[in-house]
């Protein structure tokens, strides 16, 4: 059995008296891939930016590799980098988080921080071009796609990152059916030993597909099953 | 509405042309890289500020025209429209020169603005806003200056398309109310800004999640090639011309 490389324990997370998560406890291990399903609000997108380290939990302690995860150690430049290094986050809306002027520069942009040789950094971005299709739309804005394409090249410049957490925030929402089905493949494609994949979504085939746990939060901001 | 449609009307010229390859249907000059143009562009304007010859001017509006010419006519009609609009407004301010016994003055003005427009505007039709922000980092600008310039086009263009979709929802919503302008304006800006403010958010997030640290480059670069040459030869010429006619 693999170790668990992420690890809940007790986390709540409140906002202005409001709870948003409430007790989370859980051990995520390498090589498996978990969909998380609740209703809207049920605070699934909080627990991906405290994933993330975008936000911290009120209550609790989150572990990444063994190493408590908190505002003041992410504070630290080299740690921060480090860690997100190695969590790779595609966000539910592809349009925040494509920001350069063309689709090969966005492939590259994360490629270029983690400061490899050029040789490398093309080596990756065409391998990830033509494995997502979107080759013919590398001199495009990325704000002049459709939103099928945006989706393509935001997976495309996080998976070039090669990640060895990936957390993804409803890829399917807003896709149409070829859209879907594209993701779906890539995402059954992407499954490998040594990487973790968190998927929080509504779709029931997506998680039939590619889930090894399934992970329900309820309502109440509780983990239900 | 006015105000949206200015803005629909930038986003349009921002998005021109955008992901074609112009490489095949460009014109010698324009296969030049766009630093060197750009550099060559301010090369040269210095010059004609610099020049008192009027004949060195005369020569590079002739190479302007003769450069125009080869433009598609949309872009020939906006370069002339925008160098007649400079003029105009150079010679309502200059006029009171003419007057005071100084027409010469009016004359030179003229030409020089005449020449340094039209140059601007040529190579603002030619090169893409993408073509031109990279172009800003063989001069050594800042990376996070150039990041900031492209993302400004990226919310530009967000932000606008999103105001025109308030827009069309507030007029669905208030049919045949003649005053609705004065009452939803202050909306749309309100929440346009709220927009910007959660969108500007979750893209820091974003750098900071791909190890955002200051690092911004342009994944293709541009190999010297015989048109940089040339147009390298055509700046040493204009130099020389500059130097000759200033005797």
């Amino acid at each position: 059995m693999s170790e668990s490389i992420i690890s809940l324990k007790n986390i709540s997370y409140k906002y202005d008296d409001q709870i948003v998560l409430d007790d989370i406890s859980y051990d995520f291990k390498m090589g498996k891939c978990y969909c998380i399903m609740g209703p809207n609000g049920c605070g699934k997108s909080t627990l991906f930016r405290i994933l993330n380290g975008l936000s911290f939990p009120t209550k609790g302690e989150f572990y990444f590799d063994g190493k408590l995860i908190t505002e003041k150690y992410l504070k630290d430049e080299n740690e921060s980098r480090d860690f997100h290094k190695r969590i790779g986050f595609v966000f539910q809306d592809s349009e925040v988080q494509l920001f350069t002027r063309s689709v090969i520069d966005e492939v590259a942009f994360g490629l270029y921080q983690l400061g490899l040789d050029q040789k490398e950094i093309e080596r990756r971005v065409y391998y990830y071009l033509d494995l997502l299709e979107i080759r013919h739309l590398e001199n495009r804005a990325p704000f002049n796609l459709s939103g099928g394409e945006k989706k393509r090249v935001a997976l495309a410049s996080v998976f070039s990152m090669k990640p060895e957490v990936l957390i993804l925030d409803e890829p399917l929402a807003g896709l149409d059916e070829d859209g879907q089905e594209f993701v779906l493949e890539f995402l059954k494609k992407q499954k490998s030993e040594d990487r973790l994949i968190i998927i929080s979504t509504h779709n029931k085939e997506l998680c039939d597909a590619v889930s090894d746990e399934i992970i329900n939060i309820g309502k109440n901001h509780k983990i239900i099953s | 509405m006015k105000l949206n449609l200015t803005i629909l009307k930038i986003i349009s010229q921002l998005l021109d042309y955008d992901g074609l390859d112009k490489s095949l249907s460009r014109v010698p000059l324009q296969k030049v890289v766009p630093a060197l143009r750009l550099f060559g562009v301010c090369f040269i304007i210095l010059l004609c500020a610099l020049s008192r010859n009027a004949y060195f001017t005369f020569i590079i509006i002739a190479i302007g025209l003769l450069h125009l010419s080869f433009l598609p006519v949309k872009d020939m009609f906006s370069v002339i429209r925008m160098v007649f609009t400079a003029d105009l407004f150079s010679g309502l301010i200059l006029l009171p020169s003419v007057f005071l016994g100084n027409p010469g003055t009016l004359f030179t003005v003229l030409m020089k603005v005449t020449e340094s427009v039209m140059l601007l505007s040529t190579i603002n039709c030619e090169l893409e806003w993408k073509e031109i922000t990279a172009a800003f980092r063989a001069f050594k600008v800042p990376s996070i200056f150039v990041l900031t310039l492209d993302m400004t086009v990226h919310f530009l263009v967000i932000l606008g398309r999103f105001s025109d979709r308030l827009l069309e929802a507030v007029s669905l919503r208030l049919v045949g109310k003649k005053d609705w302008k004065s009452q939803s304006a202050g909306d749309i800006l309100g929440t346009t800004f709220l927009k910007s403010t959660r969108i500007a958010t979750k893209t820091s997030e974003a750098m900071v999640c791909r190890c955002f640290s200051g690092e911004y480059r342009s994944f293709k670069k541009h190999r010297f090639n015989i048109w940089d040459f040339l147009y390298v030869l055509f700046l040493i010429l204009v130099f020389v011309l500059f130097l000759i006619t200033r005797r």
